[in-house]
């Protein structure tokens, strides 16, 4: 098993309850199995889940990408800057 | 070359922003100022609040700022986006770009609020005069609406 730390903002922070926790997952999980663990851990609904874009260590990452021991994982409503 | 950046909980000074930035090698200075509206979507508008992930955010304007100094060869750059809550005609966004002429100036002006609206993870919560709030772009409600704006 490896930790990650997911970070959490806006809607999702006020949806979580929290804006960060130390997550355990299994070793060679991806940023998807990252999202599938929202929905099922976390009471995501999947209508959000499908809007989520993911950052790992502050760049956006795809799908597929392994998730390391230690790696910053943020889940990005559509954003609204500006 | 100046380049300055801040995504902080602060009060946009836009007179003082202004002033501090003089560069006499750039002929063209362009400014942008993103304010807050009274009004969205036909709602009214009471005020905005704004929260990032800052250290993400600031590594994206200064890809920003990299991509928009090789594409159109301006020269001096400053981004300051405000976080926390906003009162209506408050400045969220500063935006000053200098170059020697003012066609670059103005396209790398857009270039970058455009992109910065696009990517950087920014939020932004509205609060209506009827008393609810909602996450802009965002409509995370159960059943999300298709549309996504900017």
């Amino acid at each position: 098993m490896i930790q990650v730390t997911h970070l959490y903002f806006a809607f999702l922070r006020e949806r979580i309850g929290t804006d960060q926790e130390v997550v355990e997952i299994p070793e060679g999980s991806t940023v998807r199995s990252a999202l599938d663990w929202l929905v099922s851990e976390r009471g995501v609904p999947l209508s959000i889940q499908k809007i989520l874009k993911v950052a790992i260590n502050q760049e956006y990452a795809s799908m597929d990408l392994v998730l390391k021991q230690g790696d910053e994982i943020v889940f990005i409503t559509p954003v609204a800057g500006g | 070359m100046i380049t300055l950046i801040e995504v902080d909980h602060f009060k946009i000074d836009t007179a003082n922003c202004r002033s501090q930035h003089v560069n006499f090698a750039c002929g063209g200075l362009v400014v942008f100022e993103g304010l807050v509206r009274n009004n969205h979507e036909g709602r009214q508008v009471k005020g905005l609040s704004y929260e990032a992930y800052i250290p993400m955010t600031k590594k994206i304007f200064e890809q920003i700022i990299e991509e928009a100094r090789a594409e159109f060869g301006i020269k001096d750059v400053v981004i300051l986006h405000r976080l926390g809550d906003l009162d209506l005609g408050d400045c969220a966004v500063w935006i000053s770009v200098g170059a020697e002429h003012r066609k670059e100036a103005f396209l790398a002006c857009e270039y970058i609020i455009d992109e910065l609206k696009r990517r950087a993870p920014i939020w932004k919560k509205e609060h209506y005069l009827s008393g609810d709030s909602e996450w802009v772009a965002c409509h995370c409600h159960e059943e999300p609406k298709a549309k996504i704006h900017g």
